[in-house]
């Protein structure tokens, strides 16, 4: 669990966020100056990779576009091979209010939670504004969850984390698509804490999306499928461990 | 189709639904391809499940290919054999990945360029 005198690393996993990943920064370095900082550079072709060097923020380049879950993963190695105690993610588009990272992270120690979300709608328990695909989505994913697990995930699709040291070996054994509902599941079943507080968001006001109306069909039938393996898996290896 | 084939086919739909699992499961096989494997294992079952559309599927058919056993044993292998490709192209692909979030590590560790004013954290 994260102890008193932890050190922290916030990472930014970036794919062409050039018009926001200043800000981004500077939001961050502002509300938890005593954290690091690690953008990891997902190909960009925007010059977002260019704007970090100029910030002067420690950035780790993919040769080639992985993908939204493979850059998290990144960031977990990185944070697992320097000896950080937690690691803080958030997304470089914006949408998140870097003043939520010291929040959720004192609601992550203080319940002493492997795995803390920073969550849009665990107050509020509705999807209020989301288009209805994804609500649709949303909903589906936490009732699978919610069936496999016994745990209410309001928002598993979140970008904002802080993740404990004990859980960074554990999610580098595996790729996981995009780190939301079915690290969520494998996290759950294999025996350890994930938590939700709730934060605001914003919408989107620049760049794209990595969910297209193509990825809305494919989406859910990898992540449903997902789910159940990694339900399977989480629980043969913590009876493997017993 | 008799009881026996098709007893016989579910079977090894099973068999090679329960090979894809396992290998997505162990990350030998990318989950976007497993899940076209299974949906077209399922739609074959169900497609030989129901008499009228094999009946009406095989009368179209054997107007461009004979209707034969081993034309069946043929698919077969050769949907068996696309399994396998794609788990090594998945399994290429990991190591690549891999590779590339190793040189990412390592470039964000390497020393800032003496030459640059940027500071770093």
């Amino acid at each position: 669990m994260i102890g008193p005198a932890h050190r922290v690393l916030v990472a930014v996993p970036a794919y062409n966020e050039h018009p926001t990943i200043a800000r981004v920064v500077a939001g961050i370095r502002a509300a938890v100056p005593e954290f690091d900082l690690l953008i990891v550079n997902d190909a960009s072709t925007d010059g977002t990779g260019a704007s970090a060097a100029a910030l002067g923020v420690t950035t780790a380049t993919h040769l080639a576009n992985l993908g939204y879950g493979r850059a998290l993963q990144t960031a977990i190695k990185y944070a697992l091979r320097h000896g950080y105690d937690a690691l803080v993610t958030i997304d470089a588009d914006g949408q998140h209010d870097p003043r939520d990272i010291r929040t959720v992270f004192e609601r992550a120690r203080a319940g002493r939670h492997d795995l803390m979300l920073g969550s849009r709608f665990v107050a509020t328990r509705r999807y209020g504004d989301e288009p209805l695909v994804r609500r649709v989505g949303m909903r589906v994913f936490s009732l699978l969850l919610w069936l496999l697990t016994g745990q209410h995930v309001f928002d598993t699709s979140s970008g904002m984390k802080v993740i404990d040291r004990g859980v960074f070996e554990l999610l580098t054994r595996r790729p996981f698509v995009d780190f939301h509902a079915e690290s969520l599941v494998f996290l759950i079943k294999a025996g350890y804490s994930v938590g939700e507080c709730p934060i605001t968001v914003e919408q989107r006001r620049t760049g794209s999306s990595m969910y297209t109306p193509l990825s809305s069909l494919k989406y859910p039938l990898k992540v449903c499928f997902l789910i159940v393996l990694s339900a399977i898996e989480a629980t043969v290896m913590k009876r493997g461990a017993a | 189709m008799n009881v026996g084939g098709t007893l016989a086919v579910w079977l090894l739909s099973a068999l090679l639904v329960a090979w894809v699992f396992d290998l997505v499961r162990r990350d030998r096989l990318y989950v976007g391809y497993g899940v076209i494997f299974v949906g077209a294992i399922v739609a074959g079952l169900a497609a030989i499940s129901m008499p009228r559309v094999l009946g009406v599927f095989s009368r179209l058919w054997a107007n461009v290919v004979p209707a034969s056993g081993f034309f069946e044993l043929v698919l077969l292998f050769v949907l068996v054999l696309m399994i396998y490709a794609f788990s090594q192209l998945t399994l290429v692909s990991n190591r690549l990945a891999t590779l590339i979030q190793e040189l990412a590590i390592r470039e964000a560790d390497a020393p800032p360029d003496p030459a640059s004013r940027t500071r770093q954290r």
